[in-house]
């Protein structure tokens, strides 16, 4: 439920650098990463950002593209690099210690944000 | 369609939470609160272990309680029982609290004379593990009724926390929960995580989860106090110490 924050945060960090850029533009696509090891689910994410861009002015247009990152841990033993599987209850495959670190996994970031110009033909349908 | 700007850039999709934690922090260490995060799926015991917390506790520390709650005040009436001061917030629709709701409170300078601040989080595994409030440690209860694969299927909320605690083990003998493998989940998970199994009910485990939890408090406070010490000589004022585990930053 919370992806509703999240939409709006990023729209609204979008918006703001479509504004600060000048005028006659506006935000086509956006590009987060989202790690596996947190708690967003991409399809309810997508479903709040449409449903919340129509009342970003900057934001109408704008597609939403998610990089999903898989997770990689480091185990605490012998620094293996292993992907957290729920089958060995999160433990290094090899020498089954547990997780050290994360190396990867718990992004949660806005990577690229294409801004264009707004399109004659758009501009004149709004006028 | 001209493109006039396509920027790689890499900002915190949650960085406002996280600088309004941050805010949080400073608050409290001005305060000298120290801040515990309870944080537990709905009915796992949080405001049963938060009466029995503050019960054992009161004459040792002054604690107030933030209790976060959709609807109603149930919870905090259970706790205003204990003669701890009780702020609620009502979250409404949302199904955790966030660092700006809690920043609200702070800013009415209610918590001045309180030294620990117990903040009881709305029940869910998993909205609350996204939104870090500025506390100084987290501690997440699973109940025995629960089932011990929740560590499994909500690594998150177990990952990034200072504490799990097994909550009503007096009912272990009645269901399929299996401690080991739900500690052990949690060890892979997280290393550092103190594990406790409890029973408010029948009192066992609960001294040694309060010997864990007032030792935190006191090493907290001593650490504040080092800092304040320091800053008086004009030196760095350090709010928070970057080796301990410090949720409130993402590494």
């Amino acid at each position: 439920m919370h992806e509703l924050s999240i939409a709006q945060n990023i729209l609204s960090m979008v918006n703001s650098r479509v504004e600060k850029e000048g005028i006659q533009l506006e935000a086509t696509a956006v590009t987060v990463m989202i790690g596996e090891f947190r708690n967003v689910d991409p399809e309810s994410l997508e479903f709040a950002f449409d449903a919340m861009k129509p009342s970003f002015e900057f934001c109408r247009n704008c597609l939403l593209k998610i990089i999903s990152v898989k997770a990689e841990g480091i185990c605490t033993k012998s620094m293996h690099s292993f992907h957290p599987e729920k089958q060995n209850g999160f433990s290094c495959p090899i020498c089954n210690s547990a997780i050290k670190e994360f190396k990867s996994g718990e992004e949660l970031d806005i990577v690229r944000i294409i801004i264009s110009t707004i399109d004659q033909g758009r501009l004149e349908c709004t006028k | 369609m001209h493109e006039v700007v396509d920027e790689h850039i890499l900002q915190r999709i949650m960085g406002n939470n996280e600088d309004a934690a941050e805010h949080n922090r400073e608050h409290f260490d001005e305060n000298g609160n120290v801040a515990i995060n309870f944080m537990s799926a709905p009915g796992a015991g949080k405001t049963t272990l938060l009466e029995a917390c503050i019960q054992k506790l009161k004459a040792k520390f002054k604690i107030a309680v933030i209790e976060g709650d959709m609807v109603g005040t149930l919870d905090a009436d259970r706790l205003a029982g204990t003669g701890a001061p009780v702020h609620q917030i009502s979250t409404g629709r949302a199904c955790h609290l966030d660092a700006s709701m809690v920043g609200r409170l702070l800013h009415q300078e209610l918590f001045d004379k309180y030294q620990v601040l117990f903040i009881e989080n709305v029940g869910n595994l998993v909205c609350p593990a996204e939104f870090p409030l500025g506390e100084h440690f987290r501690v997440v209860l699973l109940s025995a009724s629960e089932g011990d694969d929740k560590p499994l299927k909500y690594p998150v909320i177990f990952k990034n926390c200072n504490a799990v605690v097994f909550t009503k083990c007096d009912l272990l003998p009645h269901v399929n929960f299996d401690l080991e493998k739900a500690a052990e989940a949690v060890k892979n998970l997280n290393p550092e995580a103190s594990i406790f199994s409890i029973s408010v009910k029948t009192g066992e485990g609960l001294s040694q989860f309060l010997q864990w939890l007032s030792a935190q408090i006191l090493a907290k406070q001593k650490h504040a106090l080092h800092n304040k010490a320091i800053a008086a000589e004009g030196g760095f004022n350090v709010y928070f110490d970057a080796s301990e585990s410090n949720i409130c930053r993402r590494q």
